[in-house]
C-alpha cells in the first residue's frame, strides 16, 4: 500500500483552508524527492562520521585526547 | 501582502506615530501557507506568525516580495515525532526549488565534545538548519537572515542556531547561497523524517 500523503494549503485573505491529498504523478515525484533528500542528509552525516572516525585514530596516534587538542588549536 | 505592527513598535523617536518607511522590521503575513503531512494542521495568526503542528514539511507563499530586499526568519520547534534533521528550500509559484544549487559551510559545536562533523556541502537541494536530538525539538531554535531571494541576483544567507537533549547542546553558524539567478516568493521548512510542530516568523528589513 503506498503511502497517504496529505497537503493542508491555507489562503491568508479568505482563512479558507483546503485539505488534499496527494495523487499520482504528485505523490510519485513528492515521494522520489524526499527520498533524495534523505539519501542526501544520510551521506553528509555519513561523511561526518568517516572524518569523526580519522580524526579519532590521528588523535590516537599522537597520542592527544579533544581536550588537549582543543588546547592547542585554541 | 499584510502586515501587523505592535503599538510600542510605531512610535518613532519623537513620539508620534511611525510612518512605514521609518519601521525597520515588519512582520510579513504569507499569502497562504501549506502544511504536508498524515494529521499536519496550520495556521496564520493575526499579526502573520505561522503556527503548525505535526507537519512533515510547512511552507510560506507569497512572503518575499519587492518591497524589502533582505529578510530575517525567526524558526522555533516546540515538539517532533523522531528526531529528523532539519532543512530549508527556497521556492516560486508555490513549488519548491529542488535543483542541485544549494552551497552552504560553517560550524557546529557539540559542548561535550568540540566541533563535529563537516556542516557544510554543495551542489544540494537544500540547506541544512540543525537537527533535532533525543525528541527535544523545544530546545531547537533557529535564526536566517536572507538576503535578495525576490531578486534576480544570487540568494544568500546567514543563519545561526542551537538545538540540544537533556544532557548535551549544539550551536552552530553558517553561511550560504543558491547559484541561481532565479526570483524566489517563499520557502519551506522540511523534517527530514517524522514530523515537527512550531512557528515560523518572517519579518522585512527597511530598504
Amino acid at each position: 500500500m503506498s503511502e497517504e500523503i496529505r497537503v493542508s494549503e491555507t489562503n491568508a485573505a479568505t482563512g479558507e483552508t483546503v485539505v488534499r491529498v496527494l495523487e499520482g504523478s504528485e505523490l510519485e515525484a513528492f515521494l522520489a524527492d524526499r527520498a533524495a533528500m534523505q539519501a542526501e542528509q544520510e551521506a553528509r552525516e555519513e561523511a561526518a562520521a568517516e572524518k569523526a572516525v580519522a580524526k579519532a585514530a590521528i588523535l590516537a596516534r599522537l597520542g592527544l585526547t579533544e581536550e588537549e587538542l582543543a588546547t592547542v588549536l585554541s | 501582502m499584510g502586515r501587523a505592527r505592535d503599538l510600542a513598535n510605531i512610535l518613532s523617536s519623537s513620539g508620534n506615530v511611525a510612518l512605514d518607511s521609518e519601521i525597520a522590521l515588519t512582520l510579513i503575513t504569507p499569502t497562504s501557507i501549506t502544511a504536508t503531512g498524515g494529521s499536519a494542521t496550520s495556521s496564520i495568526s493575526s499579526t502573520g506568525t505561522v503556527s503548525f503542528t505535526s507537519a512533515s514539511a510547512i511552507s510560506l507563499n507569497g512572503c518575499f516580495t519587492s518591497t524589502y530586499d533582505n529578510y530575517r526568519i525567526i524558526f522555533t520547534l516546540t515538539a517532533s515525532s523522531g528526531n529528523p534533521s532539519i532543512t530549508f528550500r527556497v521556492r516560486s509559484g508555490a513549488s519548491d526549488k529542488t535543483a542541485a544549487d544549494y552551497y552552504f559551510g560553517g560550524w557546529n559545536n557539540q559542548i561535550s565534545v568540540g566541533p563535529v562533523g563537516s556542516y557544510r556541502g554543495t551542489g544540494l537541494t537544500q540547506w541544512s538548519i540543525g537537527d533535532i536530538s533525543s525528541a527535544q525539538a523545544a530546545r531547537y531554535f533557529t535564526i536566517m537572515d536572507i538576503a535578495n531571494p525576490f531578486g534576480t541576483t544570487a540568494t544568500k544567507a546567514s543563519y545561526t542556531g542551537h538545538y540540544g537533549n537533556a544532557s548535551d547542546f549544539w550551536g552552530y553558524g553558517v553561511g550560504a547561497m543558491i547559484a541561481d539567478s532565479t526570483s524566489y516568493d517563499g520557502f519551506t521548512m522540511i523534517s527530514s523524517t517524522g514530523t515537527i510542530t512550531g512557528k515560523i516568523s518572517v519579518y522585512g528589513y527597511k530598504n
